[in-house]
């Protein structure tokens, strides 16, 4: 039991949510269309040009190119021995890979309406559309129509042949507009609220701390934490307010905390305190940690804690754990916990100051600091069995250092 | 024994192998992904096909974990060997970078509603290889024979034509966390929700905004702080004390919105929500009536710089081949520049089907000084051209700063 919980912590607190929303793109396939008719008149004199020889339409453009409509009244193909008219739809621009569907339709000239139609158009194409390779590729029928019959239909009037053609150019077209997207900077409130406390702008109250003066306006402080706002504008409160004695507070933190009020970030450490050193951080950290407590600030106590837990280190984790304990930060406290409980930790945490000091204010801490502990050794227990098992912490069963194995 | 070894799925690296512990404040790697997701949508199948091997259809490029991707789809196959039997799908690497590590997964929806989508992921697997290295720009990850294009064409996958496919990068990322311990979550800023609790109550507000007879309770600091404009207003030394304000240029439902960006620094809820194809049926009034763009005018005239970006972005998603002519007009005469730029593009990038819109012959006459930006957006005229170029960038400026190209368009009066 106490395994599978030791394992359930471990699997839950390492996981991190870092996905991002879906976004969305549209190819859209379509074509671009356009039409062209074609007389042909004279088609008694037209026949008997030749194989291969042919009567051509004017340009005309669609899909951005060129087209022609080539008609080839003795056929185009020698094989068929002048049998059949060919009717073919060329590419008459310069182009690559040009896609399109095309119809033919040769139209009844009667007024029956029987066209004879030749579509690409509504049908289900197991290929897809046809690819014009270069200038003066043909889509079309070598033999679309047999002459004799041709000479005696209805398609032929007064010695002239129509023509009707149609050209779908295949258009492909990606949408995507949330990649046209316009960034919106990080908000700009807390450092425009904070130009406003630099400023003195409109400032309401007064605090005196450690022996030094702030300025400050009643409302952000109300609107920020709760205990100000029951100090400042509560039943209890005063209103009249205009200048508020601060204890047990050094001016640095206070300075801290309000700029923290203001702009919703700490100020940068190094220019505050004159140092860099973790320990220093850490000291600040702890006396803010208190300071957010007191004022209800949660976001500011979660930065606090975030940051004592990346500097937790032997000679500070002991405070730390008895402040967590005492402003009830569940997190960091289970997380020096942890940490003092380690077998290489345990020893030197507890000769340093900051221990005892945790024995004589959280003596209780004591006995949960002994559950983490015999926690961790039931965990190696419970492994030992298997001697080939390595301990994530690169330790065998026996405590022996053992370095792991990299493939 | 397994427990030992339990880590969490899905986001999680399996061959992490952690690092000697030296000190106790030494620290480990800990291997993670970030996830991000696009999906495809593929209108007109039965076009694509036929398209040839090797050729491809891109998606558009979106961004996970810092880098640029996006999605190739072969219809007629990768492979010349495959003679055209497969479609192909693959997730390319679009940044300029090399050995991006990641984790994918392609998912070919079915479209059906039964849910039987065609899934391939690393997600939620053991990988003996590890995560996938992408080399460099243009490398790909994904499959020569993703489907068999004949079973493809008569499944419930293919609808009115119509593909859907969905894609999920995790970009492998590490992180430096202390031996063994937890890392603490900071939540977000609460700024806005706190000073907008004070807008909600009202508690301690000290000026009346009268607004076409609608009265508005505020706080003079709030907006000293977040404007100019009111800073002047409240806290002059040669002001009154006004604590009672007429404003005779909104609407009541503007000044509203208003508002609520002044203390929450976002866009209020009745903003309305917009899609791709929100814009395409209105006109260009009705488009200017909306409450969005009439935010995005009272973010001119009180130059509140970040409410105008955040209605840019907010009218950037109604972006189409239909409505772009119309969301250019509309750029122009609120000043919107970001949104012009974005729009210009746009359409430089959709050229032959935006010219052919309605939208975009109403704008071809209402806005011809538009269509010098518009063939330097198709030129990718670069305004820091070499000194050869100096004359033409010249001309370009004295035709594009010209209101006089057209006496017909009036710029909006500000007050």
């Amino acid at each position: 039991m106490g395994t599978t919980r030791v394992c359930s912590e471990v699997s839950s607190g390492s996981s991190k949510s870092l996905s991002q929303s879906l976004t969305v793109s549209t190819s859209t396939t379509e074509t671009v269309n356009g039409f062209h008719e074609f007389k042909i008149c004279g088609y008694s004199l037209a026949k008997g040009v030749g194989v291969g020889k042919y009567v051509a339409s004017d340009t005309f453009m669609v899909g951005g190119y060129s087209w022609a409509i080539y008609f080839y009244p003795d056929g185009k193909s020698p094989e068929d021995n002048s049998s059949y008219v060919s009717l073919f739809i060329a590419l008459a621009s310069e182009g690559a890979d040009v896609r399109a569907l095309f119809e033919l339709t040769l139209v009844d000239q009667s007024g029956n309406g029987k066209h004879k139609v030749h579509s690409h158009f509504g049908r289900a194409l197991d290929s897809g559309p046809y690819t014009l390779k270069y200038r003066g590729s043909m889509w079309g029928y070598k033999r679309f129509f047999r002459r004799s019959s041709l000479e005696s239909s209805d398609y032929l009037k007064e010695n002239s042949l129509l023509v009707r053609c149609r050209v779908g150019v295949v258009k492909s077209v990606t949408e995507g507009p949330r990649y046209y997207n316009i960034p919106v900077p990080v908000s700009n409130l807390g450092q425009q609220l904070g130009n406003l406390l630099e400023s003195g702008k409109g400032c309401d109250v007064v605090f005196q701390v450690d022996g030094e003066t702030f300025n400050a306006h009643k409302l952000v402080l109300a609107t920020r934490s709760p205990v100000f706002n029951a100090q400042l504008f509560g039943p209890l409160g005063d209103r009249n307010t205009k200048c508020i004695t601060i204890e047990d507070m050094e001016a640095p933190i206070f300075k801290v905390l309000l700029h923290f009020i203001y702009w919703d970030e700490l100020p940068d450490m190094q220019e505050l305190i004159g140092t860099d050193s973790t320990l220093a951080s850490t000291l600040v950290a702890q006396h803010l940690l208190a300071a957010a407590d007191r004022y209800a600030l949660e976001r500011l106590k979660a930065i606090c804690e975030s940051k004592l837990c990346e500097g937790v280190a032997i000679n500070t984790v002991a405070t730390t754990l008895a402040l967590a304990e005492q402003h009830h930060c569940l997190q960091l406290k289970a997380v020096c916990l942890k940490f003092v409980a380690l077998p290489e930790n345990l020893k030197a945490v507890m000769q340093t100051d900051g221990f005892d000091y945790l024995k004589e204010s959280c003596p209780s801490l004591l006995t949960e600091l002994l559950q983490y502990v015999a926690r961790l050794s039931e965990h190696s227990v419970i492994v030992s069995g298997h001697r080939k098992e390595i301990f994530a912490d690169g330790c065998d069963a026996s405590g022996r250092r053992v370095k792991p194995r990299l493939h | 024994m397994s427990k030992l070894m339990t880590r969490t799925s899905g986001s999680s690296s399996p061959n992490t192998i952690p690092d000697q512990i030296e000190s106790p404040t030494s620290s480990r790697s800990v291997t993670q992904t970030t996830n991000g997701s696009h999906q495809f949508v593929i209108q007109g199948y039965s076009l694509a096909k036929g398209i040839g091997v090797g050729k491809h259809i891109a998606s558009d490029n979106f961004s996970v974990g810092g880098y640029q991707w996006t999605i190739f789809v072969y219809p007629d196959g990768k492979n010349p060997e495959d003679n055209s039997s497969y479609v192909s799908v693959f997730i390319v690497l679009a940044s300029e970078c090399t050995e991006v590590r990641a984790l994918f997964e392609l998912s070919l929806v079915d479209q059906s509603g039964k849910g039987k989508h065609k899934v391939h992921s690393h997600f939620n697997r053991s990988l003996d290889g590890g995560p996938y290295t992408l080399k460099y720009r243009g490398s790909m990850w994904g499959y020569k024979r993703f489907f068999r294009r004949s079973l493809l064409e008569t499944s419930d996958y293919l609808k009115d034509d119509c593909l859907k496919i969905n894609c999920t990068v995790g970009v492998v990322v590490s992180e430096m966390h202390c031996p063994r311990l937890l890392s603490i979550h900071v939540p977000d800023s609460e700024l806005g929700s706190h000073f907008g609790k004070l807008l909600d109550t009202l508690q301690g507000s000290d000026v009346t905004f009268d607004v076409a007879g609608e009265k508005f309770q505020a706080h003079k600091l709030v907006l000293a702080a977040r404007s100019q404009f009111f800073r002047s207003m409240f806290y002059n030394t040669l002001a009154e004390n006004n604590s009672d304000v007429v404003i005779s240029d909104l609407e009541p439902k503007v000044f509203k919105a208003l508002l609520h960006f002044m203390y929450k620094d976002s866009l209020p809820g009745d903003v309305e929500p917009l899609t791709a194809h929100s814009f395409d049926l209105l006109r260009p009034s009705e488009i200017d009536d909306t409450l969005i763009v009439k935010l995005l005018a009272a973010a001119e005239m009180y130059n509140l710089s970040r409410l105008r970006l955040l209605c840019e972005s907010h009218i950037c998603k109604g972006i189409s081949i239909s409505s772009v002519s119309k969301i250019l007009a509309l750029s122009d005469k609120y000043n919107a520049s970001e949104l012009k730029s974005v729009s210009l593009k746009f359409t430089a990038e959709n050229l032959a089907a935006v010219l052919q819109t309605k939208a975009y012959e109403d704008l071809k006459d209402d806005c011809p000084n538009l269509q010098s930006e518009l063939l330097k957006a198709v030129a990718g005229y670069d305004d820091t051209s070499s000194s050869g170029g100096g004359k033409s960038q010249s001309v370009w400026a004295q035709l594009s700063n010209g209101g006089e190209t057209s006496s017909r368009r009036v710029r909006q009066r500000t007050t």
